[in-house]
């Protein structure tokens, strides 16, 4: 699911920011980025640890869960744009929240796509380039 | 020379040919009065003529043969315009009638004597005498001759009304036979003297098969009497009786008729009622169904009001033709608005939303509108917008806010119950894609593994927990109850959460002391609800902490059991979603520890159907103590649980009770325990026991109490055992039984005897006597 603003993020893909409240879900889906994306992955539990984080690392691509508690997905993302620092850093959305009408909220506000979960392991580093405009890496 | 003609000649035409006598047959009452006419005056002719348009046409004539003369030779055409008798002595000195032709030649006429016939204002003729020599009539003659003229009037004035008599009879006898009405003519004795067309064919009889009829033949039932107290009013003489019945057509059907009955008499002595009918069958019905459909309206939860347009030249010219309650009551407008009233007097509101505009779009396309999500006041409506005849709308308003808020609900749980089964199964689907990829290193493969069982635990927890709360939600979810050891369910419970809290480093310690005993609930159940709560203040103590669990009698009667932990506390205003479904404070704490969500929404629903109360109490310092109350004696809807025979024991003395429950137990019987005369009856109001085993003394009454409040329970056949501490005379014997009853001394009677008393009494009732009982 791509947004407009994809075509114009052409800088490859080193570092990856994970935004998510639940452990095992951050360990399978930085083995996933790191094996077979090949990205360096940092995380975080949490908004506003991510947002930190982002500050700091500098991430080409963040990855946020969408319901956490406290701080959930949109906040973060409205607080990643707000500060000049990580506002062009391009964000998508995790969710297991999967409904249509759902979806679109979370586009319209201005994330780069929406990955739904569950998530194939081996597909989610192409679905993410996909997202961005990159061209898919074919696998194997 | 020729009379001119009177001034109302027209009308005085149309009377004569009113009379109907022109050109009859002579009649004796006429010729009498010409004869008599000619002999009074002595002249030898005499007539009756009736002056026409162009003629003179005679009723009566002596005298001479022929019947009629030309008007314009016709004496009679002067008499008319007199006021009275006309008498011409001489016709040769007359100038009038000195060159008529009836003068100058036959009959040559020289006198003429002509009275009017006055009928009804207009002179129609006279009555004349001739004489062909001049002479004079006497007064007497001339008297008489006006007396005779009005008799002659009198007699054509006879047979005018005669003729009208006849034409209005002629009038009503077809009305009556042909009237839409259904008409009957009854005699005194029920006989039916006369039925109409109408009647005959709205009751499906023939002409013929309607001869002979009675009333009491074609009358239903229920009407009958209706009838007989109508006689009654019309033969005490009221002028009239209106009357509703019901009629049975030919082939059986009910016709119900309306109308109105008088009675004739002759010398005062009755001789038959007439009634005339409408059929109001098709009437009834459909006031009946109107009827209906206006109850409906009334009666419905949704608004409805119907506005008319007044001048189509002005937009704002609604009047409200009709409303029902509802209406009133969903727009909280006065109960009594007046109908008639203008769309702005009524609800102002109506203009404010432009709804004329709409309103006159819908009648102009003839197309209904709905308006979904109609904001008004706090509610949200559906309002639906329907043309109507006669430049009407009517509009229906629902109350849709609540419908709309469970559509929000269930939108929000399915959406949540999809985000909390992705999760589980995210780590689970990743997890199995990385090990099939071979990526991974044997370590990672290892926690790779454990995050998949974890997660697929969870996603098996949740699941159950879904159902269980589907189940309570639909009202399926049965305790199945029997007398449960709270210190037994509370030990289960902490034997299900001990590695738990174990792997938590949390110390959990229990207090149960005796006097809490037992009561009757779902065992399994109450272990369910206790285990929520004991893993939850697990899950939320820190490491070293310690939970504690107790329980304790209540003042109210009944027990609570309560579980404290040392954990962070709720805030005050977030405790009442504890209770909700998945509804974490914080969904990252509750979904780390691995809860559903749905925990404490089932634990309510459980104590709950218990009629209990389930809640938590917090303390920054203490943290949460959430506790649950349980009232006895109660048993909504025990069911055995073992599938035995179910007694109720009814004994105060505690160890006497176990040792005879532990023995009823060893022959399959199921035991529903009471301490008191109020347990006991309380059990026996909401279970079907199979025997009641009662000790006749009992605390808070004695056995009479019980045998009275079982009685009461529609027990009054049900096998009872009863035993004392002395023996029973006859009188008291009776007094303590229900049906097939037994009666043992406590302190004569052995275990084996009152087992053997048991069986026989299990034996005996009809219930019970399908239960295999092991000897």
């Amino acid at each position: 699911m791509g947004s407009p603003r994809a075509s114009s993020l052409r800088r490859p893909i080193e570092r990856v920011l994970l935004i998510d409240d639940e452990e095992d879900i951050r360990t399978i889906a930085t083995l996933s980025l790191r094996r077979v994306g090949g990205w360096t992955v940092v995380t975080a539990a949490s908004g506003p640890e991510g947002i930190a984080e982002a500050r700091r690392s500098r991430p080409d691509l963040i990855l946020v869960d969408v319901m956490m508690p406290g701080c959930d997905g949109p906040t973060t993302l409205g607080r990643l744009r707000d500060a000049p620092e990580t506002a062009s850093i391009p964000v998508i959305f995790i969710t297991a929240k999967a409904q249509r009408r759902e979806l679109d909220e979370f586009l319209q506000m201005g994330a780069e796509g929406v990955i739904v979960k569950p998530f194939d392991p081996l597909q989610l580093p192409d679905q993410i380039r996909r997202i961005l405009g990159h061209e898919a890496r074919r696998a194997g | 020379m020729i009379a001119r003609l009177p001034e109302n000649e027209d009308a005085r035409l149309l009377a004569l040919h009113a009379t109907g006598l022109l050109d009859t047959p002579p009649e004796p009452a006429f010729d009498d009065l010409a004869r008599l006419a000619a002999a009074i005056c002595a002249t030898p002719i005499a007539l009756i003529s009736l002056v026409d348009g162009h003629r003179q046409w005679f009723k009566s004539r002596v005298g001479i043969d022929a019947v009629e003369t030309p008007r314009d030779v016709a004496f009679c055409a002067h008499a008319i315009l007199e006021t009275g008798t006309l008498v011409v002595p001489d016709a040769l000195e007359d100038p009038r009638f000195v060159d008529n032709a009836l003068v100058t030649s036959a009959p040559r006429v020289r006198f003429y004597a002509g009275a009017p016939l006055v009928v009804g204002g207009h002179v129609l003729g006279t009555i004349c005498v001739l004489d062909s020599v001049a002479r004079q009539l006497t007064p007497t003659q001339l008297a008489s001759l006006d007396a005779l003229a009005r008799q002659v009037a009198a007699q054509i004035d006879l047979r005018r009304q005669a003729a009208h008599l006849a034409q209005t009879n002629a009038r009503l006898e077809d009305l009556l036979a042909n009237s839409n009405d259904l008409v009957q003519s009854v005699a005194t004795d029920g006989r039916l003297l006369f039925v109409n067309h109408a009647w005959r064919e709205t009751l499906g009889y023939t002409a013929a098969e309607a001869e002979g009829l009675a009333l009491r033949d074609v009358i239903a039932e229920e009407s009958l009497d209706h009838f007989a107290r109508l006689f009654m009013r019309l033969v005490s003489g009221a002028p009239m009786g209106r009357i509703e019945a019901v009629f049975l057509h030919k082939d059986g059907q009910r016709v119900i008729l309306e109308g109105s009955a008088i009675c004739h008499f002759e010398g005062g002595i009755p001789v038959s009622t007439r009634f005339i009918f409408r059929d109001v069958t098709e009437l009834r019905h459909d006031r009946e169904r109107v009827q209906r459909y206006a109850d409906l309206v009334e009666k419905m939860e949704i608004g409805v009001w119907v506005w008319r347009k007044d001048d189509e030249a002005d937009p704002l010219s609604y009047r409200l033709v009709g409303a029902n309650r509802s209406i009133a009551r969903l727009l909280d407008l006065d109960l009594d608005f007046k109908l008639g009233l203008l769309a702005a007097e009524v609800a102002p509101f109506v203009i404010e939303f432009d709804a004329p505009r709409l309103w006159d779009e819908v009648r102009r396309t003839g197309t209904t509108r709905v308006r979904e999500r109609f904001p008004y006041g706090d509610r949200l409506f559906t309002v639906n917008i329907f043309p109507l005849p006669d430049r009407c709308i009517g509009v229906a308003v629902e109350d849709a806010t609540h419908r709309i808020e469970v559509d929000r609900m269930k939108s929000e749980f399915i959406s949540t119950v999809s985000h909390e089964l992705r999760t589980p199964l995210t780590s689970i689907r990743g997890a199995l894609g990385l090990l099939e990829s071979g990526l991974l290193t044997p370590e990672e493969g290892a926690d790779t593994v454990r995050i998949a069982g974890r997660n697929t635990d969870r996603l098996v927890r949740l699941i159950n927990d879904i159902l269980d709360l589907e189940k309570i939600e639909s009202g399926k979810l049965e305790l199945r109850c029997s007398l449960v050891s709270l210190k037994d369910v509370c030990e289960e419970a902490i034997a299900g959460v001990r590695s738990a809290a174990e792997d938590a480093g949390v110390t959990v310690t229990l207090a149960v002391p005796p006097s809490v005993g037992s009561l009757v609930a779902d065992g399994d159940r109450l272990v369910q609800v206790l285990t929520n709560l004991l893993a939850n203040a697990i899950k939320f103590s820190p490491r070293g902490g310690h939970v504690a669990a107790w329980a304790e009698k209540i003042p109210a009667g009944g027990v609570r059991i309560s579980v404290r932990d040392e954990g962070p506390g709720i805030p005050p205003g977030e405790r009442h979603k504890l209770f909700g479904k998945f509804q974490q404070l914080d969904g990252s704490d509750t979904r780390k520890k691995g809860g559903s969500g749905l925990g404490l929404a089932i634990s309510k629903a459980i104590i709950e159907q218990h009629d209990g109360t389930i809640d938590v109490e917090c303390s920054p310092e203490s943290g949460c103590t959430f506790w649950f109350d349980l009232p006895v004696p109660r048993a909504p809807t025990l069911v055995p649980s073992r599938g035995g025979p179910c007694v109720l024991l009814v004994e105060d003395d505690v160890s006497f009770r176990e040792i005879t429950a532990r023995q009823l137990a060893t022959i399959g019987a199921d035991c529903l325990e009471a301490g008191t005369c109020a347990e006991a009856i309380a059990i026996a109001r909401s279970v079907t026991v199979d025997l009641t085993v009662l000790d006749a003394s009992l605390p808070d009454g004695d056995g009479l109490d019980v045998v009275a409040a079982l009685r009461q329970v529609g027990m009054r056949s049900a096998p009872l055992l009863v035993y004392t501490a002395h023996d029973l005379d006859s009188d008291e014997r009776d007094a303590l039984a229900l049906g097939a009853t037994l009666h043992l001394t406590k302190s004569r009677s052995t275990e084996a005897e009152l087992l053997e008393a048991v069986r026989t009494l299990l034996g005996s009732g009809s219930p019970a006597a399908a239960w295999p009982l092991p000897r």
